[in-house]
């Protein structure tokens, strides 16, 4: 028998189908019907006008857009630092810091949980800031990774020639260095934001109660309202579709700079 | 300030990254303005950490670096009104090419129509005249290194630094750089200092060239005086073609080598010790019966211009140039005018390395001990009961005592067995003398010992040194 490359790609035609493609039209079927079984788009209308719900869609954007800023803005000097700093094994730097990630992170979070409490006494005093804290320590490899592999295939001498050109350090940074890894940056920033958008389990264990979108869905799975968990689900996958076409552009607009279609 | 018209002197500039090996020692050097100055030598000779010092990105380890006179060695370069062409342009890529020449103009706060009119002038300078608006990735390799050229020349630096900026252009293009970077020198009066590996870059653009090897200054001068006198074998070997050979002054203040006594422009005492180096143009192929010494043709091969003939003179080999063909075997004469041969004296500081005796007789060099006869050196004097005595019968306390010693290159040999010979280390030097080669080896503790072989080794073969203990010769200090 011969494997040409339509055959080799029957697993993978199967897999796709059993866990990618029923799920999700099960989870639309269950999105637009109601308790009947009819199409319906109450479900969606109760969400979206529902100071409620909105408001945790809003809490949950915010989350992530701190979580992602806060990895970004710790990652960036440690990445730059581990990359292009005087470190013979800069590569088993990198190693330390992702090391957490071989922790599970059940065991991280509980183990940050118990510190925390020990910090702040109640962890309710601060559920905003527990919650970004932990999601930060949980996303940072995240961030890093291609923030490290970004900067490390940076030409120096570019670096050297702005430099010499006049360029103070900060300017250089500013002006040359940030935009060279802007690449890094945006997957980054892709790879944080995401699951810092859906991610309940860190926020569930940190403070229980603090509901974001990704806990909503839980609560009504677990309450065995499949239209509404659904619904929610369905809403997540259109914002995170929105926002990864966005960062793709963005990614595609900054290669096509440095090809230079500019004429 | 010595000379009114110095731009730049390097004082005593050293350069060490790892505080043990220099890659630059004491070096001295004074650029005057305008000039275009080549740094050559092979790879790793320390040119480009010199361009780098210059231009601020690194810090010597120790010496100056005088620009007007006054010390810059640790401005950091956007200070230094110096500016570089990388070797790999280092364009930026995230910039149209109207944004890489600017940039330096829009950090010293220009005003929009200044700059507009220098980075217009400034693609005027390298022939791509509207290409304002394109991308970098659009150019040609060699339109990039003018784009790179125009930014650095668009601010008007005091001096330009150039690292070998035409190593990755094809052969045709090089050549035609080559003569606009000349030109641009001419046009715009700024003091060039470019590096380079290519001898003949070197001696086609400069004005000034310092050729380098192992971190030292081996000559400076124009190309005419680095061609035609090299001040040792080295410049020699690595300029052009050479036939070097060791050869003595007579009595009648000729130069003998190769058994033959040739007429020579340059005296040094009778007896003195020289090497002797020949350009293959300046060896003339003559009728057997016109030569100053005769040879059979051993090979003779089509070089475009010319052929290239090797002539056997007993065992000594001479490169030549001809013309014609000269089918190998012919039995040719060899003549070589006077002024076609330069004499240098042999250096005698080669292979003198000093020891201490330690309190078991045996001499402690730097990269080994060796147990001799003292009596050898200690005039007269004699061992009895493992005491030395001197002619006088007093013990001789040799403890401490320094011990010069030293042994003929010729002398040595090669091995490829480490424990063989008194000292192993890498080769790295190897010139040829018509009947043997010369070889540099450089010991563990970076100490150098000249063996001469008649095999052929390669630079870094790692041999030892193989001495006849007699060849030896042991001077009391």
């Amino acid at each position: 028998m011969k494997f040409t490359k339509s055959k080799l790609s029957i697993p993978y035609i199967i897999y796709m189908v059993i866990f990618v493609v029923l799920p999700l039209l099960v989870v639309c079927y269950y999105a637009f019907t109601g308790d009947d079984g009819s199409f319906t788009l109450d479900n969606f209308k109760s969400f979206l006008f529902n100071s409620k719900t909105m408001g945790t869609l809003v809490y949950s954007v915010i989350i992530a857009v701190v979580t992602t800023l806060a990895c970004l803005i710790l990652a960036y000097p440690t990445a730059y630092i581990l990359a292009r700093g005087p470190f013979r094994r800069s590569d088993v730097l990198l190693v330390i810091f992702v090391l957490p990630m071989w922790i599970n992170f059940t065991l991280r979070i509980t183990a940050l949980k118990e510190i925390l409490s020990a910090i702040e006494g109640n962890l309710a005093f601060h559920p905003f800031f527990n919650s970004v804290l932990g999601m930060t320590y949980d996303f940072m490899p995240f961030m890093i990774m291609p923030l490290y592999s970004s900067l490390s295939k940076l030409d120096g001498q570019v670096i050297e020639a702005a430099a010499d050109l006049g360029a103070k350090p900060w300017q250089t940074m500013l002006r040359i260095v940030i935009p060279m890894s802007m690449p890094g940056i945006i997957s980054g920033v892709t790879m944080v934001f995401l699951p810092a958008m859906t991610n309940y389990v860190v926020l569930d264990m940190v403070y229980n109660s603090t509901f974001i979108m990704g806990s909503l869905i839980g609560s009504y799975f677990s309450s065995y309202d499949w239209h509404n968990g659904s619904m929610i689900s369905v809403i997540l996958l259109v914002l995170i579709f929105v926002i990864s076409a966005f960062s793709n552009k963005l990614s595609r607009e900054q290669l096509n700079r440095r090809e230079g279609a500019g004429l | 300030m010595k000379d009114k018209d110095t731009i730049i002197e390097l004082r005593g500039l050293s350069k060490s990254y790892d505080k043990e090996t220099m890659v630059i020692e004491n070096l001295n050097l004074e650029i005057k303005k305008g000039e275009f100055v080549t740094l050559l030598g092979p790879s790793g000779c320390g040119k480009t950490t010199i361009l780098r010092m210059i231009g601020g990105f690194e810090t010597p380890t120790a010496g100056e670096i005088l620009l007007h006179g006054e010390d810059i060695s640790t401005l950091p370069p956007n200070k230094r009104p110096i500016n570089t062409v990388f070797q790999k342009y280092a364009l930026f890529p995230s910039m149209n090419i109207y944004a890489n020449i600017a940039f330096g103009l829009k950090l010293k706060k220009l005003d929009k129509t200044a700059i507009d009119e220098k980075v217009k002038h400034a693609l005027e300078i390298v022939d791509l005249e509207g290409f304002e608006k394109r991308g970098i990735s659009t150019l040609s390799g060699g339109q990039q290194q003018r784009i790179a050229i125009a930014r650095a020349i668009v601010n008007e630096p005091d001096i330009l630094l150039l690292d070998e900026p035409l190593g990755a252009l094809d052969y045709k293009m090089r050549k035609e750089m080559q003569l606009e970077l000349k030109e641009m020198h001419k046009e715009l009066g700024i003091t060039f200092i470019f590096v380079t590996h290519d001898q003949e870059e070197a001696l086609t653009m400069s004005d000034k060239i310092v050729v380098m090897a192992d971190g030292k200054i081996q000559q400076v001068g124009t190309p005419e005086e680095i061609y035609d006198t090299p001040s040792n074998i080295f410049v020699a070997d690595f300029i052009g073609e050479s036939n070097i050979f060791n050869g003595t002054m007579t009595e009648s203040g000729k130069v003998k080598f190769c058994d033959t006594e040739f007429e020579c422009v340059d005296f040094y005492p009778p007896g003195t010790k020289i090497e002797a180096m020949v350009r293959p143009e300046n060896v003339h192929i003559v009728k057997p019966s016109k030569g100053m010494l005769t040879g059979k043709v051993s090979s003779s091969i089509f070089k475009g211009i010319y052929y290239e003939i090797l002539v056997m003179h007993g065992k000594n080999e001479f490169t030549a140039q001809s013309q014609k063909e000269i089918a190998a075997g012919t039995e040719v004469g060899i003549s070589i005018e006077p002024d076609g041969i330069h004499v240098v004296p042999y250096n005698i500081h080669k292979n003198h390395y000093t020891g201490v005796v330690d309190d078991d007789m045996r001499i402690r060099f730097v990269d080994f001990s060796i147990k001799i006869d003292l009596t050898r050196v200690f005039a007269g004097s004699y061992i009895k009961d493992g005491e030395l005595y001197g002619k006088n019968g007093v013990a001789i306390n040799t403890e401490g005592k320094k011990i010069d010693a030293y042994f003929d290159p010729e002398r040595a040999d090669l091995s490829d067995v480490p424990d063989e010979g008194i000292v192993a280390g890498h080769i790295i030097s190897i010139i040829y003398k018509g009947d043997h080669y010369s070889y540099i080896v450089r010991s563990r503790n970076e100490i150098d010992y000249y063996a001469d072989d008649d095999w052929l080794w390669n630079i870094g073969d790692y041999v030892s040194v193989i001495i006849p203990e007699e060849s030896i010769e042991y001077t009391l200090i």
